[in-house]
């Protein structure tokens, strides 16, 4: 995908300002067939563009900046996407016990339940850099060995993604305490 | 397998599965179980594939002790509670504290994190309005006294000591996930660990007419005289048993010359489970020795040996390129099983079953 086209795509708050356009973006802009220059220059000379855009949204801001989108998209080079299918032949659910410098120990449990739950230990450049920080005590991983099938051509795959857990919110901790009052109460008609 | 007869005592004493369950026949088909584990091979419940198997009802079991709360040690627990509607249930008096209430309660529903059995526990005694018995040493559980067969038997806590209590207190609050605030950022919901080492383990001294039998738990030895083992050797209770439940795993951490000394009789029967987790076995060689040397007899539920993990052929081959170590977790599970008259001098009958080994 064109990092451009990528950029803009999903971050479009990025170009609210002139500024944040590198000289070679422009110039892919700008050589673009598919964008008229006068849109870009509409687009640049808007000021409300230049200004709070994300305090003050109104029509007149956001038509400018979506049409600008659609057109944006249209950068995106067409691509063949070559079609991928994959078989899981084994599927673990894991959870990381202990974690070193150099690698993790874990347990895994096999989803289908045929096979024992195992201790593994697992270095952690098998882990992708993505997801080392989420490498800790007490995550908990999904992980998937299978073949990909890539336009007849087969090939293994083994896939350990780390679960992105959600953060314990204000309202886990208020349900949890009205739960927690109810358990005191019921005990304390037990002390009565 | 067979049921015992109305007059006779038994005691087994099953796993690893995840964690170790022992049952209790004291006589006229009253049943007492402690803890819970799976039957890694059946993936049953292990207290209830027996009763099932030895056709003893599920409403036969009066009492269910509960002296762990994360999910590895009582695995299948919530089954266990489900079908024995008629027993009475025990938690160590720890859990009934603010942190531990507290732990119950922010992981309900979060099956992944470690607590579920602990939570669903929690959540059954609510939702029955069921009050739990709470275990303290020394305590008074259970008592009861029949004509029939002459039967008189007694459960008692000898743990967790007050001071355990709030230490255990302290260790939950530590691992508990803090509230969000403005200037920090809220925790990552994750699995919760083992609290370590355990002081708050539930003790029990069960007396059935002129049978001792201590379960020793996973409860473990300190310095403080105010915890683990010592708090209980200072008690001053009255304790000579025939049978032994080694606490945790025979390993080297729950042992204290005195227990052997004061608290049993000369060369008692004793059982324990393994751990077998990677590279930690226990109990060790060390271990197995000392066990050996202060017991009569010494049984194992299974030998703490690891077993190499095996799957299909492709998966194996691939598991080899990226994986340094491994091995199944629990990979052995057997069944000691002791039985005895309850009402005159007889010798104990032992049954050894499935991995069970005699040391």
């Amino acid at each position: 995908m064109n990092s451009l086209a990528y950029k803009y795509e999903t971050t479009p708050s990025t170009i609210l300002n002139k500024e944040d356009l590198v000289t070679e973006d422009l110039e892919v802009l700008e050589n673009s067939v598919e964008l008229s220059e006068a849109r870009i220059k509409s687009f640049f000379k808007t000021p409300s563009v230049e200004t709070e855009l994300d305090e003050n949204l109104n029509s007149n801001t956001i038509a400018p900046l979506q049409n600008f989108q659609k057109d944006l998209l249209r950068l995106v080079p067409k691509t063949s996407y070559r079609q991928k299918t994959s078989t899981s032949s084994q599927k673990w659910k894991g959870h990381v016990i202990e974690k070193y410098d150099s690698y993790f120990t874990a347990i895994i449990t096999d989803i289908s339940n045929k096979n024992p739950d195992e201790i593994v230990e697992l270095p952690t450049e098998t882990i992708s850099q993505d997801d080392l920080h989420l490498v800790v005590e007490g995550a908990l991983f999904d992980w998937h060995i299978g073949y990909e099938k890539t336009s007849g051509t087969t090939q293994k795959y083994s896939k350990i993604l780390f679960r992105r857990m959600p953060r314990w919110t204000r309202s886990d901790f208020d349900r949890a305490n009205l739960v927690k009052n109810k358990f005191k109460e019921f005990l304390s008609k037990q002390s009565e | 397998m067979d049921k015992p007869q109305p007059d006779q005592v038994e005691i087994s004493i099953f796993g690893p599965g995840y964690g170790e369950c022992i049952l209790i026949h004291c006589g006229n088909d009253e049943w007492i179980i402690i803890d819970s584990c799976l039957n890694e091979r059946t993936k049953e419940v292990s207290a209830l594939e027996y009763l099932n198997n030895i056709q003893v009802s599920y409403d036969a079991v009066k009492l269910l002790v509960v002296t762990h709360w994360h999910d590895d040690h009582i695995r299948g627990l919530s089954q266990i509670i489900e079908n024995c509607p008629k027993a009475e249930i025990v938690i160590s008096e720890a859990f009934c504290k603010e942190e531990f209430l507290e732990l119950a309660a922010l992981y309900q529903g979060h099956d992944d994190l470690g607590v579920s059995e602990f939570s669903k526990l929690w959540a059954y005694l609510y939702e029955n309005s069921k009050y739990p018995k709470r275990a303290i040493g020394i305590r008074s559980l259970l008592q009861k006294e029949s004509e029939l067969n002459h039967l008189k038997y007694k459960v008692e806590s000898l743990s967790p000591s007050d001071a355990a209590i709030m230490l255990s207190n302290c260790g939950v609050a530590n691992l508990l996930p803090k509230r969000p605030t403005v200037k920090e950022l809220p925790f990552l919901k994750r699995r919760i660990k083992s609290l370590t080492p355990n002081f708050a383990a539930v003790v029990l001294l069960v007396t059935i007419n002129d049978i001792q039998i201590l379960l020793g738990s996973d409860l473990e030895n300190s310095q403080d005289e105010n915890i683990g083992w010592l708090a209980i050797l200072k008690s001053g209770i009255n304790c000579e048993a025939q049978i032994f439940k080694i606490p945790h795993h025979g390993s080297e951490t729950g042992e204290n010359p005195l227990i052997w000394r004061d608290l049993l009789i000369k060369d008692p029967l004793s059982v324990t489970t393994p751990f077998v987790r990677g590279k930690i076995k226990l109990p060790t060689p060390d271990d197995i020795e000392r066990i050996k040397s202060n017991s009569g007899e010494a049984y194992l539920t299974a030998a703490p040996i690891t077993k190499k993990a095996k799957t299909d052929h492709f998966i194996d081959k691939m598991l080899k390129e990226d994986v340094k170590y491994r091995a199944i977790v629990n990979p052995h599970f057997g069944h000691v099983r002791l039985r005895r008259k309850n009402n005159c001098e007889s010798s104990w009958e032992v049954q050894l079953s499935a991995d069970a080994i005699k040391l």
